[in-house]
């Protein structure tokens, strides 16, 4: 080997070598530390896998899960029909349905002795979340990795309702979170503040009042204050401004539809990896679906097509009307103590058969 | 732009392509001075023409001086220079100071005037730039250089982005000589800066940026800390500006480095200093040297009776502490510094002769002590929480009851212990002789690690303020 062929050979083995360490270092460091702001999920986590009494049936989602699913009620509906069950709500605000396999796989790799047999998912649309502002998060940069980046390529390429330049422009502000999650960036620094300054830890939030991670909006209104309560007081002035606004609409004639129909490919993506996920687990998924939520994913669409076995679907403003009465609303998007009860009914009730093995659901 | 910012290092890899691409000195140099002015103007383009306008004054300055003349017009001619650079400090930086003083002098002799404002901002790095051009004309007068006659070599002197704005304070003599040489990519000692540079930039964005946030909640209102607080604030504030500041000196000299250029070095780990005297022989080494040459010994230095000694230096440290900031707490901070070389000037003499010596880690702690006193008046925001930090420093008196959180003592602790194996720099002397491969390996791995560390956020260097 020549001198000149020595050192290119030496150049190419150090880059390479410094390619292999910084993606190992990021990943091994960098994934060992604990993200700053899902401390809500996290505790949840620890309370789950801490209980002598074990789960088997978890609730995943948005708020939309965290606000609206009562494990208590759930349990005790399934053993008035002779099946015990034990059930735990990991719902958390704010999880969209690009952030539902990252925690998936956080859950399930924790339950090494696969206790959990049923594994409740509620998907929310794709668009309406990925806001600006939570791009730049730690936690939207732990789940963001290269699968979801492309998703989000196909996702924004596929939605023609938006012009080219403003797809552009959304895809280049993905890929700040997308090198954070590469990098593990400022991880270790996040940790390290929450460690070392007064008042930053996010610890705050705390499970009191919880029943096996569910609370309702109006058992957090009543002990919420200042800050909190403000924000809850300004959602129901909203809603209740809306809701005037959405009757006057109605009345004309419009509707509240939304054309998701682009996001088809993507969802069946994800929910494919996610009974991927659930299932080499050694458990079940069931998907399920219920109103306020306009840009959902027709999961409907995926039951026929064979991806999904089991759908409980309660957006049947006939067969659950007590879902869509207004008074058991805490605000636009969310049920208050006496909907979250209903809600629960209506959902253990569609699982019995599901449980009992012998229906795909409704 | 700050060096630990993406568009920085975007920035900088354009410069450094196209600067070895381009085959001769001169376009080169063109080409650092437009890029310098680029990097400038990403702060405020329009005091771009402050820093012309001093290149401007002591190219001329400098041509007239080296002509010769009569020293009636010699020293004229540097009065000139003088003039125009202390009056864009005067005016840009230090006239608030002096009309608040000038009113609260009044008001305490019951004159109420309402203080003058001129609605100006602080132009980025106006005292390093000021003190560099004056300092050329000074060599000059001095016969210790020779005027440039090519303007562009001293614009490019006084624009170099990489110590524009905090420092190091460069010399002409050092710095002019380089711009005649041609520089070979070759010659670039890529390694060792390469090091240079990931330590700087883990000192700012993983332990300055990091631990500013505990500092700033303690000054935000000391009155509410109890003594243990203190403590920590002033020992983590202490290791906050020294990683700031000598880590951007660290990422200025690489990145000066692997252009070609060589910049003096500013930090040689101040506090292991065994005394107040050492300290200023490794902190900020370019202003202490200018200082010492520029004013201290024209003052008349150690020469002359003990009290004229004292007054020379007591001045000189006054003066230094008013350069650091427009305030009377900076003064102090360089009177403190003034009185404690006074006492070690004086304790010198008087056991001078005798076997006694102060054990090495007596010396590092007592001179820990008292910077950590005076960095007190350096960072608080008024004198009532200097004063109340400075009793619970000195007495343990707790004026409140809240706590900072106890892991900050041991942040300190971790960090001295890093301090003290970098200083041995066994480590950095291994991985510098390491085989390529290994060596990349291990640059991998310590990128990816200054990436977990790192602050979320970029604060801006609190050197940039001053």
């Amino acid at each position: 080997m020549t001198e000149r062929r020595r050192v290119y050979a030496g150049f190419l083995a150090a880059t390479l070598l410094f390619f292999l360490f910084f993606f190992l270092t990021a990943r091994t460091i960098g994934d060992a530390f604990p993200s700053t702001d899902t401390t809500l999920f996290d505790q949840k986590l620890a309370e789950l896998f801490g209980s002598e009494d074990p789960y088997d049936v978890i609730f995943v989602g948005s708020s939309r899960v965290y606000r609206h699913v009562r494990p208590a009620t759930f349990d005790s509906v399934l053993a008035a029909h002779d099946i015990p069950v034990h059930s735990y709500n990991l719902g958390s605000p704010g999880t969209n349905a690009f952030e539902t396999p990252f925690q998936l796989r956080t859950i399930l790799k924790r339950d090494r002795e696969a206790r959990i047999r049923w594994v409740f998912v509620a998907l929310e649309g794709l668009e309406w979340n990925m806001e600006e502002m939570n791009l730049a998060s730690d936690r939207v940069s732990r789940y963001f990795d290269w699968r979801t980046f492309l998703r989000a390529a196909r996702l924004l390429g596929a939605n023609e309702t938006r012009a080219d330049e403003d797809r552009l422009a959304a895809l280049l502000d993905r890929v700040p979170p997308l090198f954070r999650n590469v990098t593990a960036y400022a991880r270790g620094g996040n940790w390290l503040r929450e460690q070392i300054e007064p008042g930053r830890s996010m610890a705050a939030s705390s499970l009191a009042r919880h029943e096996d991670g569910f609370l309702s909006l109006d058992t957090a209104y009543e002990y919420s204050e200042g800050a909190v309560r403000e924000d809850l007081d300004e959602r129901i002035e909203t809603y209740t401004r809306n809701r005037e606004k959405r009757a006057f609409r109605k009345g004309r004639g419009d509707t509240d539809s939304t054309d998701v129909s682009h996001q088809a490919p993507v969802l069946g993506d994800l929910v494919r990896e996610i009974e991927e996920i659930v299932r080499g687990h050694g458990a079940e998924g069931v998907f399920f679906e219920r109103n306020f939520n306009p840009g959902a994913p027709d999961l409907q669409a995926m039951k026929r097509a064979g991806r999904i076995r089991h759908l409980i679907s309660l957006e049947d403003a006939v067969r659950y009307p007590a879902l869509h009465d207004d008074r058991h609303r805490f605000d636009g998007g969310h049920f208050g103590a006496e909907g979250a009860e209903v809600l629960t009914r209506y959902l253990a009730e569609a699982f019995v058969p599901i449980a009992r093995g012998n229906g795909g659901g409704s | 732009m700050i060096f630990t910012e993406l568009r920085f290092l975007v920035f900088f890899a354009i410069v450094l392509g196209v600067h070895w691409v381009l085959p001769r000195n001169r376009p080169r140099k063109v080409w650092l001075l437009a890029a310098s002015y680029v990097f400038y103007a990403a702060w405020d383009w329009r005091f771009l023409s402050l820093i012309l306008g001093s290149t401007i004054v002591d190219y001329i300055v400098g041509l007239k001086l080296e002509s010769g003349g009569d020293p009636r017009m010699r020293r004229g001619w540097i009065a000139v220079s003088v003039v125009v650079n202390l009056s864009l400090l005067a005016v840009f930086k230090y006239f608030h100071f002096f009309a608040d003083s000038a009113a609260a002098l009044l008001q305490a002799l019951g004159l109420t005037v309402e203080p003058a404002s001129l609605r100006i901002i602080l132009p980025v790095g106006i005292s390093f730039y000021t003190f560099q051009t004056m300092s050329y004309s000074l060599d000059i007068y001095r016969g210790k250089l020779r005027a440039t006659r090519d303007f562009l070599d001293l614009a490019l002197f006084v624009g170099f982005f990489p110590q524009l704005v905090a420092g190091p304070i460069v010399r002409a003599r050092d710095f002019l000589p380089q711009l005649l040489r041609r520089r070979v990519s070759s010659d670039i000692a890529f390694r060792p800066l390469l090091l240079l540079f990931l330590s700087g930039f883990f000192k700012k964005a993983c332990i300055s940026d990091n631990i500013s946030g505990v500092v700033d909640a303690y000054f935000t209102d000391p009155t509410a800390y109890d003594a243990l607080s203190a403590w920590i604030a002033v020992l983590l504030y202490a290791v906050q500006i020294y990683c700031d500041f000598s880590g951007y000196s660290d990422m200025a000299i690489a990145t000066a480095g692997f252009l070609g250029y060589s910049l003096c070095e500013n930090f040689a780990f101040p506090y292991f200093a065994g005394s107040i005297q050492d300290f200023w022989r490794r902190w900020h080494i370019s202003l202490s040297s200018w200082l010492r040459d520029y004013l201290y010994i024209p003052l008349g230095g150690s020469y002359g009776g003990k009290l004229y000694r004292y007054r020379n230096l007591m001045l000189t440290m006054l003066l230094g502490g008013l350069w650091h900031g427009a305030a009377w707490r900076f003064v102090i901070w360089g009177g403190l510094h003034g009185l404690a070389l006074i006492v070690h000037r004086e304790f010198h003499e008087r056991v001078r002769g005798s076997s006694f010596r102060v054990p090495p880690a007596i010396g590092i702690a007592v001179t820990f002590w008292w910077v950590g006193l005076t960095w007190i008046f350096f960072r608080a925001a008024d004198w009532q929480s200097a004063f109340v930090t400075a009793r619970a420093y000195l007495l343990f008196e707790s004026p409140g009851t809240s706590s900072l959180p106890v892991q900050s003592f041991g942040m300190f602790a971790l960090l001295a212990i890093m301090h003290a194996a970098a200083c041995r720099g066994t480590w950095r002397n291994r991985l510098l002789r390491a085989p390529r491969p290994l060596f990349g390996a291990c640059v991998g791995a310590i990128v990816a690690l200054i990436l977990i560390f790192k602050a979320a956020s970029v604060s801006p260097f609190i050197y940039f303020q001053f």
